[in-house]
C-alpha cells in the first residue's frame, strides 16, 4: 500500500496507528486515491500518483531532517536570488533557465512542506491520541496541506509563465512536462493536456515516456482503468527507460482492479496482474534505489493475487524459487482472510492452522490467532477458543519461541500481546455474558477459564479488575468457595476507594467463605477460655476470620462489620488465641459500646480473666466498662461487671497482699472502698489498706486510711483495732499529742475494750512526755478510778502523785500516796512503802509537827528494820532524808556551842559532847535505815561535828590572866582532845567517802566529802580545782555510704 | 550565740575490744573505722568546753551531710541515708533538722528503733527528759540491750540529780558495750567530778585504748595525773589538746592549774588571760580563772603577771558581757530550722560583723583582736567559699 510522500518510517507508523485505533487519518486520506479503490473493491490500494512522484524523485529516506532544512533554506534563497534577477532586466537573457529553475525550486520546496506539514499533522495527531479520551476533541487533527500546495501553485504559475512566455523554447517540453505533473499534483485535469501537447508536439523528447506514465497515473486516479491501461502499456515501448518497471507495475493493479467478474476474464485479468508483478519483481532487481521498493510492492501484491486465485500450490513454488517464501505465508494469511470473509469458516482455519504451523515465529501469528479464535466462535467451538486464547497466551504473553524469535522487535511483541489481551478479554466477557443469557453453566465455566486465563496474564491490566469479579461470581456459583472468596478479596483489594465492586466483593468474599466454612466439619474447641496454650485455627476458619477482617478493615462503617468483627474474635477465642481475641472484644467493647456485640465483648473479657485470676486485668476492664454508661445499659451486665470488679479488687488486693506487695495490695483495698463504699467489706478493705500502706512505710497514708474508715464507718468492728492502732502509730512517729488524743478516744469511746485501761495509761505518760502534766494526771487518775483493780492502777497513782508532787500540789499528792501505801494489795511492797514515805515526807514538809506524820513515820521506820523488811529503797531514801534532815537544826545547835571560855568549857564541850552523842545515834539509825546517800552524808555530818569540835578545842582562848605556861598547858591540854576529834573527822571523811565510792553512791555529800579530807589532808587529797566537762556524751553512729564514705578517711 | 558540738568519730564496738581491734582502723585525729561493720560511731558532748572536734567545723561532717542531703534529693525514702544525716546533724547540733529528718525516717519505718533512739538523744540535748523517757521505754528502757539507751538514762538521772542512778546506768551500758565510749566517758567524769581519780582514769584509758586521739579521754585523763602528782604529763596533755583547738577553756584553765602546781606563774597566767580573751561570755570558768589569777599572783607575790588595771579592766569588760551559764548549751541552739535556712542565713548575714558582735574585748589589745578578728573572718569566709563552691540544693 502506497502513501504520498511521507517516507516509509512514517507510514508505517501510521499505519500501526490505524490498525491499532481503526482510525484512519481523514485528511491524509482525503488526499489519496487509492483509498477509493480500496473502499469500492475491498482490496488493497494501488499506489497514487503521489506515490508515482515520490517513486522517481530524488531519494529523501535518508535525508535528516536538519539537512532539509537547511537545503530548504538554501532553496529560499536561490529563488529570492533569482527572484532578484528576474527582476533585473541585465538578465534577461537568463529569463527562462531562471524561471524554470524557480519552478522546479517551488516544487521541492512544495515536497520539503509537504513533508513538514505530514510531520506537524502526525504529531498533533500522536498528541491527540495521548489526550484522555473526556478532554479529547472528538474530530481527530487534519492535514494542513496549504503551504505545500501553495507553493505548487506557485511552481504552476511559474512554469504557465515560462510555457507561455517561452513556447519555442527547445526545452520547453521539459516545461510541459513539469507543468502537467504539477497541475495533476493539484488534481486539476489540465495536466492531460499539457501531456497531451507535449506527446504530440515532441514526439523526439526523452520525456516521452514519463508522459505517458503521468498520463496513465492521471487516468489510474480518476478510475479510468481503461485508459490508464492503454497509456501504460505505451510506456512498455520504452524497455530501457527508467518509467518502465513502474509502468509494468502499474499496469499489474490496472488488471488486478479489473477482475470484478467472476468469470475465465476475471481470472484473466488476476493472471495478468500475476504476471505484471512477477515481472516487476523481475525487473525491479535492476531498479535503482527510491523512496520505496518496487519489488517488495510486488512481491506484497502477488500474495494478494496469488490469494485470489486459491492458487497455494503455484505460490508455494513461486516464493520458494525466489527465496521469498515469507510472501507465501502472507498470502496464506490473505486466503484464510478471504476465506473467512466468504463464510468459509473451516477453510479458513485450516489455512491458519496451517500458517501458523508451518511459521510459527511469523511477527504477525498473533493476529492470525485472534481471527482463528473468532472463527472457532462462529464455528460454536468454544472449548477449541478458549485452548486457542490459552495457546496465544503460551505464544504471546509467556517467553516462547514466538517471543524469543521476535525479541529484537519490541512493538511486535508489545502488539502481539495486547491482540491477545483484547482476545482473551473479548471472549471471556462473551462467554460469561452468553452463558448467563441462555442460562448455559458449561459457557460460564468456559468463560471462567478464559478469565482465570486474562488474570493469569493482565492482571495489571484495567480491564482485570471487572475479569476478577466476574470469575469470582461464577466461581461462588460452582461452588468454588475458596477461589471466589480470593477472587472477591482481590477485587475489593484492587480498588478499595472507588471500586464499582469494593463493597459487593467484600460482601460476596465473606458470603463465600462463610459457605466454604458451613460445608465443612471441625475438631470440637475447649470450653470458653479454658484452653491451655493457642490452638492453631483450622485453615479455613482463618480465612474466614480474616476474611471478616478485611471486610471490616475495608468498609468500616458498614454496618454488617460488627457482627463480622464479634465473629471474628470469637474464632480466636474459640481456638485459644486470647491476646488476639481480647483485643479485638476490646475494640469492640470500647468501639461499640451501645451494641450488643459490644456489650457481649464486655462480658467475653471480664469472664475470661475472671476464669483466670487475673484480678488486675480483671479490675482494668471492670473499671473500663463500669465507667462506659452505654455498655451499663444492659443492666445485666452492669451487674456482672460491678459483681467482677467487686471480687477483682478484694482478691487482687489480696493477691498482692500474699505476694507482699504492699502497695499495690493498699491500693487495690482502696480502690474497693471508692468503688464499693456500701459494700459489706469496704471498711475492712481501708483497714488492709491502711495494713499495707504500713508495711510499705507510707505510714501517713496508713493513718489517713484509718482515720477515714473511722469516720465513714463509725459503727464499723474494726474502729477499735484502728483506733488503738492510729495510737501507737502516732505514739511511734513521736507525734505524742495525736497518740494522746487517740488514746483517749479510745478509752472514752470503747470503755468495756479491755485495752481501755492501757490506753488511758498510754495518754496519760504521753502527755507528760508533751508538758501537759494536768492532762496526764487526770487521765493517770482516770485509769485508778475507772480501773481500780487494773494491774496498771497502782503505777497510775504513782505516777499522779508524782506528777501531782511536781505541779506542786502536794496535798493531792500526799493523799495519793497516803491512798497507794494503804492498798492492801501493795502496801508492804517497795512501791507501798515508797508511797507511805513519800505521803509522811509530803505531810511532815508541811508540818513539821504532824504527829500523825510521825507517827508513820515511826511506823515505817520499824517496818523497813524489822527482819527481812523489802529492799524499799526509795521508802528508805526518804526516811534517811526525813531523818537526816530532822537532825540539821541539832547540827546547827551543836556548832553554835562554842567554847568560849575556860570557866564555861568543860559544861559547854559537855554540851557539845552529849549534842555529839545524840547525833551520832541518830546518824546510826539513819545509816541503819541502808539508804546510801545519807550514809555518806551522816558520816559526813558526823565527820564534820568532829571536826567542828576539834575547832571549838583549838580555837578555845586561854583568859587573859593565864599565864604564858597555864595558857599553853590549856591549849595542849585542848589540843589533846581536839587531835583525836579532827583524826576521827578525817576518818568519818574518809569513810564516807569511801562507802560513797564503793557502793557507787554519788551525791554532793561525796564531793563536800572529799572537801573535807583535802582540806585536812591536802597531800594526800589535792584540791583539784581543775575544771571538768559536764557527762552529756552520746553516741551517734552513721552507716558508711558514698556519702558518709569521707567519714572513714 | 551558735552552740557549738564537740564530737568525735570512732568505732562502734560492741563485744570485747580484743576482738574488735582485729578489724579497725585507726585513723589521725582520732577517727577508727570498722570496715567490717561498715558504720562511723561519731560521740558528741552539749558541753562547749569539750576538747571533742567541733562537729560544725569538722569539715568530713559537713560535707557528708550535705551528699546524704543531696541523695535524699533523689530517694527521700531512703531510711538509712535519713539516720545518717540525721545523726549528723545531731553531732552538729542542728536539733530541729535533726528532728525533721527522724520524722521522715520514721515516716517510712515507723518502728526503726535507730531512729528512736536519736530522738531520745535530741530530746535529751533539749534537757526534755520526760519526752525522751517516751523514747527509751519504748526501746526497752533499763530492758534494752543497746548501751545507748542505758546511757541516756543515765544522762536523764544525772540531769535529774540523781547520780548514783546515772552511774549505775552508765555501768550497765559499758556492761553491755564495754567500748560505749560515751557512757565511759560520762562515767569517766562523773568519777572525776566526785573526786574518784582513780575509777575516773580507768575509764579514759579505756576510752583511749579505743580512741587514743579521743581529745577528751586525754583531757580528763590529764587531770587524773595531775591528780597523781604527774603536773608535767598533765601540762603536755593539755598542750597538745590545745595544739588541736587553742581555744579550749578546760584546757587553758587545767593548764594553768597544772603550771601553778608546777610553779609556771607567768606561763599559767598568760594561759588564764588568753581563757579570759577567748571566753565568749561571762561563767563559772571565767569565774575560776579569776580565782585562779588572785591566787597565782598571790603565789607569785609579785602581781606584775598581771596589773590590776588590767585585771580591773578586764573585770569591767566582763562585767559587761552577759552572764552565761556552761549547761544548758540548749539555750543556744541555732536558730535556724534547717541548714539551708541556716546557709541562707549566714548568706545574707556577714560572718564578720556577726563574729565581731558577739566579740567584746575585754583588754585593749588591738593587734591581737586585729588578728582574732582576721582569724574569725577568714574562718567564716573560708565556710562561705565552701557553701557557695558545694553544688546548689
Amino acid at each position: 500500500m502506497f502513501r504520498g510522500t511521507v517516507s516509509a518510517t512514517s507510514i508505517s507508523m501510521l499505519l500501526m496507528i490505524s490498525i491499532l485505533l481503526a482510525i484512519r487519518p481523514a485528511a491524509l486520506e482525503a488526499g489519496s486515491s487509492a483509498r477509493a479503490l480500496q473502499s469500492k473493491n475491498g482490496k488493497l490500494a494501488a499506489p497514487s500518483k503521489e506515490d508515482g512522484i515520490d517513486y522517481f524523485s530524488a531519494n529523501r529516506k535518508d535525508v535528516s531532517p536538519e539537512d532539509a532544512k537547511k537545503a530548504d533554506g538554501l532553496r529560499i534563497k536561490t529563488i529570492t536570488s533569482i527572484n532578484a534577477l528576474l527582476s533585473d532586466k541585465k538578465n534577461s537573457r537568463n529569463e527562462y533557465e531562471l524561471t524554470l529553475r524557480l519552478g522546479e525550486l517551488q516544487v521541492e520546496r512544495a515536497d520539503y512542506l509537504r513533508d513538514l506539514e505530514i510531520g506537524e499533522y502526525l504529531k498533533n495527531h500522536d498528541k491527540w491520541l495521548a489526550t484522555d479520551d473526556a478532554k479529547r476533541s472528538k474530530t481527530p487533527p487534519a492535514a494542513n496541506y496549504t503551504k505545500s500546495e501553495n507553493s505548487l501553485y506557485q511552481a504552476a504559475q511559474t512554469f504557465r509563465k515560462i510555457a507561455v512566455k517561452f513556447p519555442k523554447h527547445p526545452r520547453s517540453d521539459t516545461v510541459l512536462y513539469s507543468l502537467g505533473r504539477t497541475l495533476s499534483r493539484l488534481n486539476d485535469d489540465n495536466a492531460s493536456q499539457y501531456y497531451r501537447q507535449l506527446i504530440d508536439n515532441h514526439p523526439k523528447s526523452k520525456l516521452i515516456p514519463d508522459a505517458w506514465l503521468a498520463l496513465g497515473e492521471l487516468h489510474f486516479d480518476k478510475h479510468r482503468l481503461k485508459e490508464a491501461t492503454s497509456a501504460y502499456q505505451k510506456v512498455m515501448d520504452f524497455k530501457t527507460h527508467r518509467a518502465y518497471p513502474y509502468a509494468v507495475y502499474k499496469l499489474g493493479w490496472c488488471f488486478y482492479n479489473n477482475n470484478g467478474s467472476q468469470d475465465k476474464s476475471g481470472n484473466d485479468n488476476l493472471e495478468k496482474a500475476l504476471a505484471a508483478f512477477q515481472l516487476v519483481v523481475k525487473l525491479s532487481d535492476k531498479q535503482k534505489a527510491s523512496n520505496f521498493n518496487l519489488r517488495d510492492e510486488a512481491l506484497r501484491d502477488l500474495v494478494m493475487v496469488f490469494a485470489e486465485l486459491e492458487a497455494t500450490d503455484r505460490a508455494w513454488t513461486y516464493f520458494k524459487g525466489i527465496g521469498e517464501i515469507d510472501r507465501f505465508y502472507s498470502m496464506l494469511e490473505r486466503l484464510g482472510g478471504m476465506y473467512a470473509d466468504a463464510g468459509k469458516n473451516s477453510k479458513a482455519l485450516d489455512v491458519y492452522a496451517k500458517l501458523v504451523s508451518e511459521s510459527p515465529t511469523r511477527k504477525n501469528n498473533a493476529q492470525i490467532y485472534q481471527k482463528m479464535v473468532g472463527l472457532l466462535d462462529i464455528s460454536n467451538r468454544f472449548q477449541d477458543v478458549v485452548d486457542t486464547v490459552k495457546t496465544m497466551q503460551g505464544l504471546f504473553v509467556a517467553e516462547s519461541t514466538w517471543s524469543r524469535a521476535n525479541q529484537d522487535n519490541a512493538k511486535i511483541l508489545a502488539d502481539a500481546k495486547m491482540i491477545t489481551e483484547r482476545t482473551t478479554h473479548r471472549y471471556g466477557t462473551m462467554f460469561h455474558s452468553r452463558g448467563q443469557k441462555i442460562k448455559d453453566k458449561k459457557l460460564e465455566s468456559l468463560a471462567a477459564d478464559i478469565y482465570a486465563i486474562y488474570l493469569q496474564s493482565f492482571d495489571k491490566m484495567a480491564p482485570a479488575y471487572d475479569i476478577r469479579f466476574y470469575l469470582a461470581d461464577i466461581q461462588m456459583d460452582q461452588k468454588k468457595y475458596a477461589q471466589a472468596s480470593a477472587n472477591f478479596i482481590a477485587v475489593a483489594k484492587q480498588r478499595p476507594k472507588d471500586g464499582k465492586y469494593t463493597k459487593e466483593a467484600a460482601l460476596n468474599a465473606v458470603d463465600a467463605v462463610s459457605r466454604w466454612v458451613q460445608a465443612e466439619t471441625f475438631a470440637p474447641v475447649p470450653p470458653p477460655g479454658q484452653a491451655t496454650s493457642p490452638i492453631d485455627i483450622p485453615k479455613i476458619k482463618k480465612i474466614y476470620a480474616d476474611t471478616l477482617d478485611f471486610f471490616v478493615t475495608l468498609l468500616p462503617s458498614e454496618q454488617n462489620g460488627l457482627s463480622m468483627r464479634y465473629t471474628s474474635a470469637q474464632i480466636y477465642f474459640d481456638y485459644g488465641q486470647y491476646p488476639e481475641a481480647l483485643k479485638r472484644f476490646e475494640s469492640l467493647a470500647r468501639d461499640f459500646s451501645s451494641t450488643k456485640q459490644g456489650q457481649a465483648s464486655a462480658r467475653v473479657i471480664i469472664a475470661y480473666y475472671n476464669g483466670k485470676t487475673d484480678w488486675r486485668n480483671v479490675i482494668e476492664y471492670g473499671k473500663k466498662f463500669q465507667a462506659n454508661k452505654a455498655i451499663c445499659q444492659d443492666l445485666q451486665i452492669k451487674k456482672f461487671i460491678d459483681d467482677s470488679l467487686r471480687a477483682a479488687l478484694f482478691n487482687s488486693a489480696l493477691a498482692y497482699e500474699k505476694a507482699k506487695n504492699h502497695s499495690k495490695a493498699a491500693e487495690a483495698f482502696l480502690e474497693f472502698q471508692s468503688l464499693f463504699p456500701s459494700d459489706g467489706n469496704a471498711d475492712r478493705a481501708l483497714y488492709n489498706a491502711s495494713l499495707n500502706q504500713f508495711k510499705t512505710g507510707d505510714v501517713e497514708k496508713s493513718l489517713a486510711t484509718q482515720q477515714a474508715l473511722l469516720t465513714k464507718y463509725p459503727k464499723s468492728q474494726l474502729c477499735p483495732d484502728v483506733t488503738a492502732s492510729m495510737a501507737e502509730t502516732y505514739q511511734a512517729l513521736a507525734q505524742f499529742a495525736k497518740a494522746s488524743d487517740m488514746y483517749k478516744r479510745f478509752a472514752n469511746t470503747y470503755v468495756n475494750d479491755k485495752r481501755t485501761p492501757f490506753s488511758l495509761y498510754n495518754a496519760a505518760v504521753l502527755q507528760r512526755g508533751i508538758n501537759d502534766n494536768r492532762g496526764a494526771i487526770q487521765s493517770f487518775t482516770e485509769v485508778y478510778r475507772r480501773f481500780p483493780s487494773h494491774n496498771l492502777a497502782t503505777a497510775a497513782m504513782l505516777e499522779s502523785a508524782t506528777l501531782s508532787e511536781d505541779m506542786g500540789d502536794l496535798v493531792a499528792a500526799s493523799n495519793i500516796y497516803a491512798a497507794f501505801g494503804a492498798r492492801p494489795d501493795v502496801k508492804n511492797t517497795d512501791d507501798g512503802l515508797f508511797a507511805q514515805a513519800k505521803s509522811i515526807d509530803l505531810r511532815l514538809s508541811a508540818d513539821a509537827k504532824n504527829l500523825i506524820a510521825r507517827k508513820d513515820l515511826t511506823k515505817l521506820i520499824t517496818s523497813l528494820k524489822a527482819k527481812n523488811s523489802p529492799n524499799a529503797s526509795g521508802a528508805r531514801a526518804i526516811a534517811a532524808k526525813i531523818l537526816f534532815n530532822d537532825q540539821e537544826s541539832s547540827v546547827r545547835a551543836f556548832k553554835q556551842i562554842h567554847l568560849a571560855s575556860v570557866k564555861d568549857i568543860e559544861q559547854q564541850a559537855g554540851q557539845k559532847q552529849g549534842r555529839l552523842e545524840r547525833l551520832a545515834n541518830a546518824y546510826q539509825e539513819i545509816i541503819g535505815l541502808g539508804n546510801p546517800e545519807f550514809a555518806v552524808a551522816s558520816y559526813f555530818r558526823l565527820g564534820e561535828l568532829h571536826e567542828d569540835f576539834a575547832k571549838a578545842l583549838f580555837t578555845v582562848q586561854a583568859p587573859s590572866d593565864y599565864s604564858p605556861k597555864d595558857a599553853s598547858d590549856l591549849k595542849s591540854q585542848l589540843e589533846k582532845s581536839a587531835f583525836p576529834l579532827r583524826d576521827q573527822a578525817y576518818k568519818f571523811f574518809e569513810t564516807a567517802y569511801t562507802q560513797s565510792s564503793e557502793v557507787g553512791s554519788l551525791s554532793e555529800w561525796t564531793q563536800k566529802t572529799y572537801q573535807k579530807m583535802s582540806s585536812l589532808a591536802p597531800n594526800k587529797h589535792p584540791e583539784m580545782p581543775e575544771l571538768i566537762s559536764e557527762p552529756g556524751y552520746i553516741t551517734s553512729k552513721i552507716a558508711i555510704s558514698d556519702a558518709t564514705e569521707r567519714l572513714a578517711h | 550565740m551558735k552552740k557549738e558540738m564537740n564530737t568525735i568519730v570512732s568505732l562502734s564496738l560492741v563485744g570485747l575490744l580484743t576482738t574488735l581491734y582485729s578489724c579497725q582502723t585507726v585513723k589521725n585525729g582520732g577517727k577508727v573505722v570498722d570496715a567490717s561493720k561498715r558504720e562511723v560511731i561519731i560521740t558528741s558532748n552539749s558541753d562547749p568546753r569539750s576538747a571533742l572536734p567541733q562537729g560544725e567545723r569538722d569539715s568530713a561532717i559537713s560535707r557528708s551531710r550535705q551528699q546524704l542531703e543531696e541523695s535524699l534529693g533523689l530517694n527521700s525514702r531512703d531510711v538509712k541515708a535519713l539516720l545518717s544525716l540525721a545523726e549528723l546533724q545531731l553531732t552538729q547540733d542542728l536539733l530541729n533538722e535533726a528532728e525533721s529528718t527522724c520524722r521522715k525516717a520514721l515516716l517510712v519505718d515507723v518502728k526503726n528503733t535507730d531512729a528512736q533512739r536519736i530522738m531520745a538523744q535530741i530530746s535529751i540535748r533539749r534537757q526534755n527528759y520526760k519526752m525522751a523517757m517516751i523514747f527509751l521505754t519504748a526501746l526497752g528502757g533499763e530492758d534494752s540491750k543497746d548501751s545507748n539507751v542505758h546511757n541516756m538514762l543515765g544522762l536523764i538521772a544525772y540531769n535529774e540529780k540523781k547520780s548514783s542512778e546515772a552511774v549505775r546506768l552508765w555501768k550497765q551500758a559499758v556492761n553491755l558495750n564495754p567500748s560505749d565510749m560515751s557512757a565511759r566517758m560520762n562515767l569517766g567524769v562523773i568519777y572525776l567530778k566526785n573526786k574518784m581519780f582513780q575509777q575516773a582514769g580507768a575509764q579514759f584509758e579505756r576510752v583511749l585504748k579505743v580512741a587514743p586521739a579521743h581529745q577528751d579521754a586525754k583531757l580528763h585523763l590529764a587531770i587524773v595525773d595531775a591528780s597523781r602528782g604527774n603536773h608535767d604529763q598533765a601540762i603536755t596533755a593539755y598542750k597538745s589538746i590545745l595544739a588541736q583547738d587553742s581555744s579550749n577553756e578546760l584546757a587553758l584553765f587545767n593548764l594553768a592549774v597544772a603550771e601553778k602546781n608546777s610553779a609556771q606563774y607567768d606561763e599559767a597566767l598568760a594561759g588564764l588571760k588568753r581563757l579570759i580573751k577567748v571566753s565568749k561570755s561571762r561563767s563559772a570558768t571565767t569565774d575560776a580563772a579569776f580565782a585562779l589569777i588572785e591566787e597565782i599572783n598571790t603565789l607569785n607575790n609579785k602581781g606584775d603577771k598581771i596589773s590590776d588595771d588590767e585585771l580591773q579592766a578586764l573585770a569591767s569588760e566582763l562585767a559587761k558581757r552577759p552572764v552565761g551559764k556552761v549547761l544548758p548549751k540548749q539555750t543556744t541552739v541555732n536558730a535556724s530550722s534547717t541548714a539551708k535556712a541556716s546557709a541562707d542565713k549566714s548568706a545574707t548575714q556577714p560572718a564578720g560583723k556577726q563574729v565581731a558582735a558577739k566579740k567584746q574585748p575585754m583588754i585593749a589589745d588591738p593587734d591581737t583582736d586585729a588578728k582574732n578578728e582576721a582569724s574569725a573572718s577568714d574562718r567564716d569566709i573560708e565556710a562561705l567559699e565552701r557553701q557557695l563552691k558545694e553544688p546548689a540544693h
